[in-house]
């Protein structure tokens, strides 16, 4: 649980109001990526106290994120660590979820050497020893505000009666353009008719993954570690680039192309299968 | 031929030699069909026909639903005892007498009236059966199957009125078959008439017609006329101002619904009542220009979702009439051209696609759906002119619920009927097509906003402080400590130990029991008790020794105190606290005063009498071996 | 499945209860929102063990953990958590099965309050059941092990109420660690067990709740959920000494 109350505990606790510490501060930071499945959540926090930093470091102390919503997730986190995830089948955000990261101390700590404490303990702190798996230190309280959805613009169509085929998928300089021979395969005057284009979307999107993958993989390779390079140039690449690595892709290859769309985008086929459904059922 | 009967009774039927039709009327079994909704679009129909020629006055219509006692319908008995005579032929008949005669006992009737306000009303009652074209109440009254011409052939053309059977759509809304109409003209004379629609019966050895009239029957030159009694009687059946009041006792149940009728009124006369034409009352509901929407929007009466507008269209329609500007279409029969105003919207929401075809004189005559074109999402109102309404009513079915060709005889007139239709659906289509083209560009962005996007979440941090940072302030939170990152840039350089940023005092006046109330009121012991922020406090347990300090210095009601009383709340993992769950004598072996360098008290939960000196408290404590040392405090003080 | 979710406004509504009587809910567009949610599957379960032998309520429970854990935790949390959602499933899918083995449902309303839109907080049997189930499944792999576990969950249902009533322990790793102690020092039915001779806690206390409640007394200066087995074992043994006569539980201290 995390733990709000201001109060008198038994030996210095290090926290951002805290009385017993020279120069109490405890702060917590968190940003959130998400994809269909999983939520990331990434922490920056910094710790005051140099004596406290130094047994993180070691390992005498552990910094513990504390996820609260419907209730409560204890993630231990190695020294290094900046990122958890979580799958969505056991985290809900809500506006009532917070978040805070607590110290607590992986052996006994003799506080003879803490230089960060306030005067009124030089007198005593060498006497102080915190036990095991007690508490040394908590942040401040992050609280989930709500999130937006910003649309990306990646498609863009275009009627082409001259075109030798029904259909033609091109990749342009910033977006796929699909192009129509006949104005009727747009499907335009149709209720959901955006719904009835997705199966071309799906077909540009796994188009553009294609060539994506044949441009920025390693040579003789089939697939690319979103990790490893670098932003692309390319305008539309880059909006791809940016999609995967912000839904926590970190490799698309010619293997798991379908997985991946599935990963960036929201029901595409599902979305298209209802609106058919819902067709068959007005028609009646 | 009408024989002078010895019968005093009010309700007048035309003797016959003998039965030969025994069966009703076959229009009351077509206007049962049509239901409440058939009844009230009639009814209205014909108020609005009968407006004031030169009055702006809207025509206004109060339809009231109510129950009156048997007694007071106006000769009821003679019906009753007529009804008692009927003898059905076959099992419809049969079943349609059986039907009245249930209903005959009842002492507590229900009905409907239709009152119509600055309407015309009917000319010549006093003239009675007079067969004069002046006279309207003598065609109105004793006619069937003929209607009485407008001398002004414009409003004649106009008229929507329907083909001679208005009356029988009000029998048929009886169980009994039976209606009243009260008239007032411009003399103020009022006058009550009525039908009763049975079938030909044998009444005191004699056959009779089925019709029967409420009404007088005079000897006149060795001819007999109707005349109509003078209105005296009750409430129900008056009608004091001009205009026309149709009353039909024994209203049948699936007809009685208020509901249906608002819905009646909106759906076929939204023009008008838009147009400040006309205006409509159902018992408390008053339907006008200003509260039409009210109604529309009511989710009682008609579903919100567009997507399932599929069979009742009207918020669409005057959504799109009051917004749209109408454009010219010219629709032509083959012979002339006749022109209309087209409103008209495009809007993918819309599941199915209807035209409204009004009348100028404003009932809406059909949902057109325009050829092919049923699905596609636009909704319209239509509306023509004088010659435009004329011709739209040959088209007419008779309930007015469609225009077709079916019913038209004349082999020529049913040709240009069916040209006239197609035209219209053709005209329509190029419009519906032209706004499709328009607001689906071939060309252009593809909107896959509910497919790709990414997500910006916000987090934020979390300000308040459980202590003395929130104060109740009218009702508001106000954060009274700072932000936690500029708490960092001000840092507390050595200094005062225990001293805090002064933003709050740091103590609290409240209760022990209820730390998050104010205490208004003195303890009864005359003394103050004050919560102390954790952040006056220095609390350090060492080895079996406890050690408190507080520091009250710069708090001014601590200024002149040299002694206190301290108590103990126990906090939780929750942050609740906890007033009984530490026994101080069960923890502490003896409290030390670091100050004076005396013993304090242990008693009533309490450490008595700490000194206070120069704003400072030390304490020291010897701790009992089951002292829990994983137990965090806030402390009280009482002064 | 695809289930329709209900708008609010559908507690302590005399029409709703009627309209589920005669099935008249799902047609009544009023009641519903734009929202639909699908999941691959939602078969019937035991929604309420609030009545019954305690053999039939253990049976109850048993099928609940199961179905539930086969076929609900896989969905979000979203989902699966949300009193909405039981709420229009319950409603709109399972009126016949409700009408079937909670029959009392038909005599009042306040029956269909409690049993069937109850609210979903730890007294509301499919939440019990639900957490339960994530936090076994989720931490136990041993299909003969899970098993045990939620027999243990039935054993302490008083302890298990009382740690997801309140926020600080509901926890997976608590509870599992918690059981697997109980279950080791084989002190289950003293933690059922009414605290006899402590007259100032009140009338209903019990062992197991005050051990509980000494552990929050403690956190987060002992972070409870986070100690392994041993370490959380010593703290409720002495916790539990407290209160409990000593020489009795030195004896059930496996050597």
């Amino acid at each position: 649980m995390i733990y709000k109350k201001d109060a008198n505990f038994p030996y210095p606790v290090l926290t951002n109001t805290s009385t017993s510490y020279e120069e109490p501060s405890f702060l917590l930071d968190v940003s959130l990526e998400e994809n269909t499945n999983d939520y990331r959540f990434l922490i920056n926090y910094e710790v005051s106290s140099p004596f406290i930093k130094k047994l993180i470091a070691t390992g005498d102390a552990q910094a513990i994120l504390i996820i609260q919503s419907k209730d409560n997730k204890f993630y231990k986190l190695d020294p290094n660590q900046t990122a958890i995830e979580v799958p969505k089948k056991r985290v809900s955000l809500n506006k009532r979820t917070s978040i805070q990261l607590h110290i607590q101390s992986n052996r006994e700590i003799h506080f003879g050497e803490n230089q960060d404490l306030t005067s009124f303990y030089d007198a005593f702190k060498s006497e102080i020893i915190v036990p095991n798996n007690a508490l040394l230190g908590y942040s401040n309280i992050v609280v989930f505000e709500g999130s937006i959805q910003n649309p990306l613009v990646l498609f863009e169509k275009k009627l082409d009666e001259q075109l030798t085929s029904d259909i033609r998928i091109e990749l342009g300089v910033e977006t796929i353009i699909i192009h129509y021979r006949k104005e009727d395969y747009q499907f335009t005057g149709v209720r959901s008719s955006q719904a009835f284009n997705n199966p071309y979307i799906y077909a540009g999107l796994r188009t553009a993954l294609q060539r994506f993958i044949h441009e920025y993989s390693e040579q003789g390779e089939e697939y690319v570690d979103l990790t490893q390079i670098t932003q692309p140039e390319n305008l539309l690449d880059f909006k791809l680039y940016q999609l995967m690595t912000k839904k926590m892709v970190q490799e698309v290859s010619v293997d798991n192309i379908d997985e991946v769309i599935s990963l960036i985008s929201d029901k595409i086929i599902e979305k298209y299968a209802g609106a058919v459904k819902e067709l068959i059922h007005n028609g009646d | 031929m009408t024989a002078v009967t010895t019968e005093t009774s009010p309700w007048k039927f035309s003797p016959i030699p003998n039965i030969e039709e025994s069966n009703f009327n076959k229009i009351l079994e077509r206007f049962y069909g049509l239901g409440v909704q058939g009844l009230t679009k009639e009814n209205i129909q014909n108020s609005l026909d009968g407006r004031l020629p030169n009055s702006t006055a809207p025509v206004i219509v109060k339809i009231e639903t109510g129950t009156i006692n048997r007694q007071d319908i106006p000769g009821i008995d003679h019906v009753i005892d007529r009804i008692k005579c009927l003898e059905g032929r076959n099992s419809y008949t049969k079943e349609t007498i059986g039907h009245m005669l249930k209903s005959v006992n009842q002492d507590e009737v229900r009905y409907i009236s239709f009152e119509d306000i600055n309407t015309k009303g009917l000319t010549g009652a006093k003239n009675g059966q007079s067969h004069s074209k002046k006279d309207t109440w003598g065609i109105y009254a004793y006619n069937k199957g003929v209607h009485f011409e407008e001398s002004d052939s414009k409003i004649e053309t106009s008229r929507g009125g329907s083909h001679g059977v208005g009356k029988i759509a009000s029998n048929a809304a009886s169980d009994l078959h039976l209606m009243y109409f009260a008239n007032c003209d411009e003399h103020g004379d009022q006058h009550l008439g009525g039908t009763v629609q049975l079938i030909e019966h044998l009444y005191e050895d004699q056959c009779y017609r089925s019709t029967g009239y409420f009404a007088d029957l005079k000897e006149e030159n060795k001819t007999s006329k109707f005349y109509p009694y003078e209105n005296d009687f009750h409430s129900v059946f008056k009608k004091r101002t001009r205009g026309l009041k149709i009353i039909i006792p024994y209203l049948r149940s699936d007809f009685d619904s208020e509901e249906e009728i608002i819905k009646t009124v909106c759906d076929s006369f939204f023009i008008s009542i838009l147009d400040g034409r006309l205006e409509v009352q159902i018992n408390d509901h008053v339907i006008t220009a200003g509260t039409i929407v009210s109604y529309l929007t009511n989710n009682q009466y008609y579903n919100q979702e567009i997507s399932e507008m599929k069979k009742v269209f009207t918020p669409l329609y005057v959504k799109t009439y009051k917004n749209e500007n109408p454009r010219e279409i010219t629709v032509s029969n083959g012979e002339r051209d006749y022109q209309f105003k087209l409103y008209f919207k495009y809007d993918e929401a819309i599941v199915k696609g209807r035209v409204a075809i009004v009348r100028t004189i404003g009932m809406k005559i059909e949902d057109f759906a325009v050829k092919s074109n049923a699905t596609k999402p636009f909704n319209a109102v239509l509306i023509g002119g004088l010659e435009e309404d004329g011709y739209l009513k040959s088209l007419e079915n008779e309930s007015h619920t469609k225009i077709s060709a079916e019913d038209i005889k004349d082999p020529l007139l049913k040709r240009q009927a069916t040209r006239f239709i197609n035209n219209l659906s053709k005209e329509i289509a190029k419009i519906i097509d032209e706004e499709m083209k328009r607001n689906n560009p071939t060309d252009g962005v593809m909107d896959t906003k509910d497919l790709l996007y990414i997500i910006e979440t916000e987090f934020k941090q979390d300000l308040s402080n459980a202590y003395g940072a929130v104060k109740i302030n009218q009702g508001k939170q106000v954060v009274k400590t700072t932000d936690v990152t500029t708490q960092k840039k001000t840092k507390k350089k050595g200094g005062k130990k225990g001293s805090v940023e002064p933003k709050s005092t740091g103590i609290k006046r409240t209760r022990r029991n209820n730390p998050t109330g104010t205490a208004d009121e003195l303890q009864e012991s005359g003394t103050e008790i004050y919560s102390v922020s954790p952040n006056l406090v220095e609390r350090l347990i060492l080895n079996n020794h406890e050690f408190i300090q507080f520091n009250f210095m710069g708090i001014p009601e601590m200024k002149k105190k040299n002694s206190c009383h301290l108590s103990f709340n126990l906090i939780d993992g929750m942050g609740e606290e906890y007033k009984d769950e530490f026994k101080l004598k069960e923890n502490y072996a003896h409290a030390f005063d670091q100050n004076s360098g005396s013993s304090c008290v242990i008693d009533d939960e309490r450490i008595k009498n700490v000194s206070i000196r120069d704003g400072i408290v030390k304490l020291k404590l010897d701790l009992k071996p089951n002292y829990n040392r994983a137990l965090k405090f806030v402390y009280y003080v009482e002064v | 499945m695809e289930i329709r979710l209900l708008k609010k406004g559908y507690k302590n509504n005399e029409q709703f209860y009627q309209d589920f009587l005669e099935d008249k809910v799902n047609s009544n567009e009023e009641y519903f929102t734009n929202d639909i949610i699908t999941i691959p599957d939602a078969p019937d379960f035991p929604i309420y063990m609030g009545r019954g032998s305690e053999e039939e309520k253990k049976q109850a429970f048993q099928q609940a953990f199961e179905v539930i854990a086969s076929s609900y935790i896989q969905t979000d949390r979203d989902l699966h958590l949300e009193e909405i959602f039981w709420h229009s499933l319950l409603v709109t899918k399972k009126r016949d099965y409700i009408l079937e083995n909670y029959p009392v449902v038909k005599t009042d309303m306040k029956q269909f309050e409690n049993i069937v839109i109850k609210k979903f907080d730890w007294e509301n049997y499919i939440y019990k059941c639900v957490l339960a189930a994530e936090y076994i499944e989720d931490l136990i792999e041993d299909p003969e092990e899970k098993k045990h576990y939620y027999q243990l969950v039935l054993e302490n249902l008083d302890i298990y109420n009382y740690i997801i009533k309140y926020g600080i322990f509901r926890n997976a790793e608590f509870l599992v660690k918690i059981l697997t102690i109980i279950d080791e020092l084989k002190i289950s039915n003293i933690m059922k067990e009414k605290i006899k001779d402590r007259p100032d806690l009140g009338k209903d206390e019990r062992y197991g709740r005050r051990v509980i409640f000494e552990l929050n007394k403690k956190y987060p200066v002992v972070m409870s959920p986070l100690l392994d087995v041993e370490s959380l074992k010593q703290e409720v043994l002495q916790a539990l000494s407290l209160y409990y006569d000593e020489l009795n539980l030195k004896s059930r201290v496996p050597v």
